[in-house]
């Protein structure tokens, strides 16, 4: 797995911009990044005439003067213009071309951010986030820049070694303390056939131990697996739960599971927690196109 | 790797000429007893696979339908937003010339005489027999030719366009290999184009040439030896060289615009002066029957009688096909960007089919009528026979009947030379570009490099085994591409979908009216700074 090393991040002109800046110097304060591209996307429509005509006013093409505007930001977070910060401003209003212009510069991470108003998180950054191939962070304001605990998803998938590796990899950097989780759930197809239900979750337990072992030896994981019990809840509440149980402060999940359906950008249970009101950080690995 | 005269991707071009200059040597040293290898290793594959090939092939065609009629037939080749380059009139000829050239010059009239007088289950000569002998030509020049094509195309098309990769095959493959596709597995895949590639165009020199000779001979009597022949494909290749050095891609447009108008001038002719009510009306029937019996004899594969005339025809078509698919999926892939899918299925499957159709109904079906009409009055199938016995002459015993036969014959053969141009200059185009990793501006000396080896190929496997090691060469090449394209349609599904599933995302809506308050104030903002200065 690709080390952090180049970084886009995703501004919208507003006060979660300031908030994304200062939480990513943190990071970059520890790992130094080569390069840190701000990029933001001209989103117009028909509410937007006001804005087209004041445009006109103005002596100056819009590109260049929202490039002030994010640069001014810089300096106010940063304290100095940085050469290794570069900002892409995107007036063509396609954001599907946005998203493949992003995802040809082979960021190692795109990070978005979501704000507290929105209940179940920024339309805009969900958005980018399923459309996009790079691997994603979506932040929601005023969620601290810590990270002495990180929560890895797992569902043994080909995601789940991904999921691992992102983690070690982050951990090493910023000396955090992996808990790898794993949510049980009885699938729905046993129902009518099994009777013991205590010794299918030993059988199931057993199994998913298994599988976790081999994982531990290709990884070099050293962290236990905790199975997270079916309380009869969606997976994802399971695992929203689960992290602020544990105080944790960053969750890491595959974009898919088990089945990556093709017609499905984004896994089910990812697709809820990127809709949750999870108050936490949380990092989407991909497996690129 | 990258020199003065060469500009190649090593771990495809070297392993490419390795293989091909072994096949050659192997081929010039052994001498004749190659020749039984050829054909007994043809027999093997097409007796023991030749049931894949049909089930296959068949496969596609309702893999196409089924992208085109679905939901992913809305995704548009080129993004949401791309439109076509060419009108659609101009896209379905180009398609028509691109497909078929040389074989439908050699294949129009000899195909459905041969099938008429030797029915693989019918009474030759017979009334079944003819209508049979039109429905199998439909078969293997119809939309089964078209589907294997679109597949090739419609991948290349959807992979370059829509996911930005090089136009190459391996970047097909990128949904199921990943970057593994920039390693050997990619390597092998490009490799496998360039051998099917190059064996399926050496087949259609090597038949063009042996028609051209055979022409030559029938008007002018001129020698037809194998030695002449091969001095003929040096002759042309050398043409084909001359054109690729002075990088006249003009001439060679000029050339293939002129080969299709020549061809619908004979094509015209033949309707006018032949029996042109019969056309007509043999056109409907024609159509009618192969719609009617498409599933019976697409699915057949001589499981009760075996006597090997499925191999000939039916399975060595199909891998004629598969090995000029990376050839003609190609140019296809490049001439459909801004088409939908749908548009694409329907575009690429129906037209050039029925412009194929037209054209045997034309040749083949007048040959047959004019057959009939001389039994009629003599008795004697002479005239189908002599078309038989000699498929190189075939079109020529056939313009005989004609008025101005001297002229028609010499534009036939003008005509087929003309193609053998065409094809090796652009063929040597793709396969340079496959070699050198999807570049289109190599130098020179390398292009030439691939059109003589055409050349020579075609010229070894027709001393070393004439037709049958054609023809071997062909159904060797296609068996491995087959597989290929099996997995291309899998990677295609999936890549499609998921082109489709950021389709449906992008079109909902999210209000940006807070986003548009945020980006008044930044602009009033400077308003008033504007001012204050």
């Amino acid at each position: 797995m690709k080390a952090l090393t180049h970084i886009g991040i995703f501004l919208d002109l507003s006060e979660t911009d300031e908030f994304l800046l200062r939480y990513f110097k943190k990071l970059d304060d520890v790992f130094d990044f080569a390069s840190l591209t701000l990029v933001h996307f001209v989103a117009l429509d028909h509410h937007s005439t006001e804005a087209e005509m004041l445009q006109k006013q103005i002596h100056q093409p819009l590109e260049d003067l929202l490039e002030k505007e994010i640069q001014d930001l810089v300096v106010q977070v940063f304290g100095e213009k940085k050469s290794s910060i570069h900002i892409k401003i995107d007036t063509g209003g396609k954001l599907d071309q946005l998203v493949r212009w992003v995802d040809q510069q082979h960021f190692n991470l795109i990070v978005l951010g979501k704000k507290e108003e929105e209940n179940g998180g920024g339309a805009f950054s969900s958005k980018v986030i399923r459309i996009t191939d790079s691997e994603s962070l979506l932040v929601p304001e005023g969620s601290p820049a810590e990270f002495d605990k990180m929560v890895l998803a797992l569902d043994f998938s080909s995601y789940s070694d991904r999921v691992v590796q992102r983690g070690i990899n982050l951990s090493s950097r910023l000396s955090s303390e992996l808990k790898p989780i794993y949510a049980l759930q009885a699938g729905f197809q046993y129902f009518p056939y099994f009777r013991d239900e205590e010794a299918f979750q030993k059988e199931l337990k057993k199994k998913i131990l298994a599988k976790f072992l081999k994982l531990q030896k290709k990884t070099g994981l050293t962290s236990e697996l905790e199975m997270l019990p079916d309380a009869g809840n969606a997976i994802a509440k399971t695992i929203i739960e689960y992290t602020s149980q544990v105080d944790a402060n960053l969750l890491i999940v595959g974009n898919k599971g088990n089945s990556d359906e093709d017609d499905l950008l984004v896994g089910t249970v990812t697709d809820q927690l990127i809709n949750s009101d999870l108050s936490i950080p949380i990092l989407i690995v991909k497996k690129g196109y | 790797m990258k020199g003065k005269y060469y500009d190649i991707h090593g771990p495809v071009f070297i392993p490419s000429v390795i293989l091909v200059v072994l096949f050659m040597a192997v081929t010039m040293i052994v001498g004749d007893p190659m020749l039984e290898l050829f054909t007994s290793f043809k027999d093997f594959v097409t007796e023991k696979t030749g049931w894949i090939f049909i089930l296959t092939v068949n496969a596609f065609i309702i893999f196409c339908f089924y992208l085109g009629f679905s939901k992913y037939g809305n995704v548009r080749l080129g993004g949401k937003d791309a439109r076509p380059d060419f009108s659609t009139s101009a896209w379905f000829a180009m398609l028509f010339s691109a497909g078929m050239g040389i074989g439908l010059l050699f294949y129009g009239v000899a195909e459905p005489v041969s099938h008429y007088g030797r029915p693989p289950a019918a009474e030759p000569f017979s009334i079944d027999a003819a209508q049979h002998a039109m429905n199998y030509t439909f078969l293997h020049w119809g939309i089964h030719a078209w589907a294997i094509y679109a597949v090739v195309a419609l991948s290349l098309a959807f992979f370059a366009f829509n996911r930005n990769m090089p136009l190459t095959i391996r970047s097909v493959f990128y949904p199921l290999l990943g970057d593994r596709i920039h390693g050997w597995m990619g390597n092998v895949i490009d490799i496998f184009a360039v051998l099917a590639t190059l064996f399926g165009l050496a087949t259609s020199l090597g038949v063009g040439v042996r028609q051209v000779s055979g022409g030559l001979s029938h008007v002018f009597g001129f020698p037809n030896t194998g030695l002449y022949q091969v001095l003929l494909i040096a002759g042309i290749t050398g043409i084909a060289t001359i054109s690729v050095v002075s990088g006249v891609d003009k001439g060679v447009k000029i050339l293939s615009e002129w080969n299709v108008r020549i061809a619908a001038v004979l094509m015209f002719f033949v309707l006018l002066v032949g029996p042109t009510l019969f056309i007509f009306k043999s056109f409907v029937q024609n159509m009618g029957t192969y719609v009617n019996e498409l599933i019976e004899i697409s699915t057949w594969t001589e499981a009760f009688i075996n006597e090997g005339w499925q191999g000939d025809w039916t399975v060595f078509y199909w891998a004629w096909w598969i090995s000029w698919s990376p050839f003609v999926g190609m140019f296809i892939a490049r001439i459909s960007k801004g088409r939908t899918i749908r548009e694409f299925i329907l575009g690429v499957l129906l037209a050039p089919s029925l412009l194929t159709f037209f054209w045997m109904t034309t040749l083949g079906g007048s040959a047959i009528f004019l057959d009939m009409q001389q039994a009629a009055a003599t008795g004697s199938h002479e005239f189908a026979q002599a078309i038989i016995a000699d498929e190189t002459t075939a079109l020529f015993v056939f313009l005989e009947k004609f008025p101005f036969h001297l002229i028609g014959s010499v534009l036939g053969i003008l005509l087929v030379a003309s193609f053998f141009v065409t094809s090796a200059d652009s063929g040597s185009l793709v396969i340079d570009s496959i070699t050198s990793g999807g570049k289109l501006n190599t130098p020179i000396p390398q292009r030439v490099f691939w059109a003589t080896t055409e050349g020579a190929v075609a010229a070894i496997l027709l001393l070393g085994g004439g037709l049958t090691a054609l023809q071997t060469a062909t159904i060797t090449t296609g068996l491995p591409f087959l597989v290929i394209l099996t997995l291309m349609c899998y990677s295609l599904l999936k890549g499609v979908k998921k082109e489709h599933a950021r389709d449906s995302q992008l079109k909902q809506e999210v209000s940006q009216k807070s986003y548009t308050d945020r980006l008044t104030k930044v602009i009033l903002k400077q308003i008033d700074k504007d001012k204050k200065s």
